[in-house]
């Protein structure tokens, strides 16, 4: 379970923290802490992929308060592309499209990170706590301000 | 980039030591208050046979805002721990919010009134330091004390607003 979900965790994390991966590495086993300390309070009502996130989201949503963690986009922490296939434009959209992630509301970026992290609509629903129905709604204005952004740079 | 996962062994250690202090933590709390609470008895035991002074009074208004002070934050901690951190994020972000307004009620109605006691204490307190010390040591208490309550008050304000901050932002996110 752990060796499992320990990297998707860390990667919504670094995703919460705009890139920073000492803040997300730390958030990560802060995370896995508390699920190693809630483990009797895990009933099956759920998926424990879906438990773990909701512990994640929980606990980066605590962390978020603090100023350190809503520094730039570093670089390095855009998705790394082959040096054969690099391009220039490709990059810079990449670049914006995290830059407009980072001005979405706090429960749109959590969203759009479950669902980058290709985590199932039911089980980000039932993460967020909302139904699959407004899930959808939700991802499909978060999709339109994200595009409206990487092309105008504005949410 | 980070590829693969700490040894599971490394952060069952973390998650043991991060459970005793919260339980040393939890105890040392309850020993402090136990304390408190022996003293004062012992304080009405010694004192019932006489008048209470104004001195002892004082000293008495002083000690209960303070206790008052420690009992408030540990029930809040005791609270705040009992939300469930594996809810979802709309129930866990409602009830976090809830306990910061209820924060919010004692910051700004029990607050001043626990700052109140301690100053009415330590000005009962001064008329009978002013009569049995020397004027340098009198002198060093009216500036020792009011060096503490500066500090004190600093510390509950610097609280108070980053909990503020903190009710803000979660009441953006609703």
């Amino acid at each position: 379970m752990y060796q499992e979900h320990y990297i998707k965790v860390f990667r919504l994390c670094k995703g919460y923290f705009n890139g920073d991966e000492d803040l997300a590495a730390d958030a990560t086993q802060e995370i896995f802490i508390k699920v190693w300390q809630n483990l009797d309070g895990f009933r099956n009502e759920s998926s424990v992929g879906t438990w773990i996130y909701r512990i994640a989201v929980n606990t980066c949503l605590l962390h978020l308060r603090k100023p350190s963690t809503r520094k730039e986009i570093k670089i390095a922490a855009l998705p790394e592309q082959e040096a054969g296939q690099y391009n220039p434009q490709v990059e810079d959209q990449l670049k914006k499209m995290y830059a407009c992630i980072r001005q979405l509301d706090e429960t749109g970026k959590m969203i759009i990170l479950m669902v980058l992290e290709g985590i199932d609509y039911k089980d980000a629903a039932e993460v967020a706590g909302i139904t699959e129905d407004t899930l959808r709604v939700r991802i499909h204005r978060i999709k339109k301000n994200l595009s409206n952004c990487v092309q105008h740079d504005s949410i | 980039m980070l590829k693969t996962a700490p040894p599971p062994e490394e952060l069952v250690k973390k998650a043991e030591k991060n459970t005793q202090q919260i339980k040393a933590k939890h105890w040392w709390n309850i020993s402090i208050l136990s304390l408190f609470i022996v003293f004062l008895i012992w304080f009405f035991g010694y004192t019932a046979g006489f008048k209470i002074s104004q001195a002892s009074a004082g000293f008495l208004l002083m000690i209960l805002s303070i206790l008052l002070r420690v009992v408030l934050e540990y029930a809040s901690y005791a609270g705040f721990s009992k939300i469930e951190i594996s809810k979802s994020f709309k129930e866990y972000t409602e009830q976090v919010t809830r306990f910061y307004l209820r924060r919010k009620k004692i910051h700004y109605l029990v607050t001043p009134v626990i700052l109140l006691v301690y100053i009415t204490g330590f000005i009962l307190l001064l008329p009978v330091f002013r009569q049995h010390l020397s004027a340098g040591f009198y002198t060093y208490i009216i500036i020792s004390g009011t060096v503490f309550f500066i500090v004190f008050a600093w510390f509950i304000i610097k609280q108070i607003k980053k909990e503020m901050g903190l009710l803000f932002f979660l009441k953006n996110i609703q």
